[in-house]
């Protein structure tokens, strides 16, 4: 697993209001510690956990595989990263890059290289 | 105008427009009868008084329809049922003047009085194949020799050659001199991939190297910072070359929404050369009847148009700003009391007065209301007509498309 940093953020896109990084990465990280009154995953700043993606004390690392296809949404530092988000405990293979380093504010990532293509419709789009 | 009927069908006709691209002119009916788009024994015939008559409204139409669009980027109608981005960056397109391929209005008109515009079709027009191909062979069978200098009868189509015209200006300022043409794989009858073919031959008739591919495979590589033709899995694309120049039958109201269409809002310079441009999202809202009616109030072609109810109107049309093929239309008139079995998801309608189309019975009796379809090219303006009846007032998925026929000396 080879380490990103936010440096690594290459684009920054506008579009229908949203800030989307890019990274040329595989996976994204931040640093997750768990509330022991509800269970949920809530963002820290990443200063707390192992840069080598380990867990240290109550602080965890969570990964998010990154596809050029759509943007995942980073969640604000003290908020909480609901399941449906795509961050999982699972680490990432040792060879897969890793981008770090999102903005507390919380923001929207995606991966750098090719999108995929406009949608289609079964109705055409003639007129 | 006049129509005709019984004429006789030319023999294997079915394969000549199927090889002519009327790929999609045999459908099933919902009641599983087999129904033909495509009319071989009637044609519809116009006087060169008519036809002069037609082009000058056509002419008139799209000068008009212009101003309207720049009344439209100033934001008096709101950003017309699109994000803000996407009304800037139409905005910003008209504001370059990047320049058009082709449109068709569609008029309601029988020959007498003023042509009435029922709405322009500027971003996605269909209807090429038949407009510019079929229904040119099919006159030309029954006299052959259609449309020299001389001749008795001729055809309102100048579509095929002003398309080439069309490109073949727009080539010089092409560094590639290859144009990409993009359709949805998603249609299921093949209309448009063939009338995104007919584009593409009349660029290759004007010099072009012309690509056809799916608009699917239209996919932006952040590396390259570039728009690239990619085939394959979005997880392993493969890149097949980049994309300089694009037609992309395909609604810009539905791309700038899209995912890809993040890119295409952040950078407008990278999409510079594709067509239909941006601000052609001006020309396909039905908002654009509002704006007409706005700034040409009380003008012969234009019907009252709203954007908050009928306001008044005792007989109305309702349609959705971005429907399309008679989507979620609903009439209220008099006599007629119509609604489109077909929703149409979008954001806001428009009340337009109510015209009949004239009925033209068959020889059998038959109902057959057309919708004069007009086309535009370029700055060149009027470019020929396409005619497609309706069994009522709503010209939906089971009209039929007549050809016409120009009776230079009232022999027919």
């Amino acid at each position: 697993m080879t380490a990103a940093s936010i440096g690594a953020l290459v684009v920054t896109l506008t579009g229908c209001g949203e800030d989307v990084r890019e990274v040329d990465a595989d996976y994204a990280q931040i640093c997750v510690r768990e509330d022991p009154d509800t269970g949920e995953s809530v963002r820290v700043d990443d200063d707390e956990c192992d840069e080598a993606g380990r867990p240290r004390g109550s602080f965890i690392p969570m990964f998010l595989f990154l596809n050029a296809s759509r943007s995942f949404a980073v969640p604000p530092v003290g908020s909480a990263v609901p399941r449906s988000s795509g961050f999982t405990t699972t680490r990432p293979p040792a060879s897969a890059s890793v981008a770090r380093g999102f903005a507390p504010s919380g923001t929207s990532v995606g991966k750098t290289g090719v999108s995929k293509g406009f949608g289609g419709t079964k109705s055409g789009a003639g007129s | 105008m006049r129509r005709i009927d019984g004429l006789p069908p030319r023999p294997g006709w079915e394969r000549i427009v199927h090889d002519e691209g009327l790929t999609y002119a045999f459908t099933e009916r919902p009641d599983g009868t087999r129904f033909s788009y495509w009319n071989e024994t009637a044609a519809y015939v116009l006087s060169p008084g008519e036809v002069d008559e037609l082009e000058s409204a056509t002419d008139e139409l799209y000068r008009m329809t212009l101003e309207a669009a720049r009344y439209m980027a100033t934001g008096a109608l709101g950003t017309l049922g699109l994000s803000e981005a996407a009304f800037e960056l139409a905005q910003h397109s008209l504001s370059l003047r990047e320049p058009s391929i082709y449109g068709r209005f569609d008029l309601a008109w029988d020959g007498t009085g003023p042509a009435k515009m029922l709405e322009f079709n500027g971003d996605t027009p269909t209807g090429l194949v038949e407009g510019a191909v079929c229904q040119w062979s099919r006159v030309e069978a029954l006299h052959p020799g259609l449309g020299e200098e001389q001749g008795d009868v001729d055809q309102l189509n100048g579509l095929w050659p002003m398309l080439v015209q069309r490109w073949r200006q727009r080539l010089p300022s092409s560094a590639s001199k290859v144009l990409h043409v993009a359709y949805t794989r998603e249609e299921e009858t093949g209309e448009d991939a063939a009338n995104a073919a007919v584009l593409a031959a009349t660029a290759a008739e004007a010099g072009y190297r012309t690509v056809l591919l799916p608009v699917e495979d239209v996919r932006f590589d952040t590396r390259s910072n570039h728009w690239v033709h990619a085939a394959g899995d979005v997880d392993d694309p493969r890149v097949v070359s980049g994309i300089e120049e694009l037609f992309a039958l395909h609604p810009w109201e539905v791309m700038v929404d899209d995912g890809p269409g993040g890119f295409v809002l952040h950078d407008p310079l990278l999409m510079h050369h594709w067509y239909e441009p941006a601000w052609k999202m001006f020309c396909s809202t039905k908002l654009l009847l509002v704006a007409l009616w706005r700034c040409f109030p009380d003008h012969p072609h234009l019907l009252p148009a709203y954007v908050d109810g009928p306001n008044g109107l005792a007989e109305w049309v309702r349609k959705p700003i971005f429907g399309r093929e008679g989507d979620g239309i609903e009439i209220s008139a008099r006599d007629v009391h119509v609604r489109s079995p077909r929703p149409h998801p979008s954001p806001m309608d428009v009340w337009q007065g109510y015209v009949p189309l004239r009925n033209f019975p068959g020889a059998d009796g038959a109902p057959n209301h057309p919708v004069v379809g007009s086309w535009v090219v370029g700055d060149d303006g009027a470019a020929g007509i396409g005619i497609r009846e309706s069994d009522g007032p709503l010209t939906d998925y089971w009209c039929r498309f007549v050809p016409n026929i120009i009776d230079r000396k009232g022999l027919l």
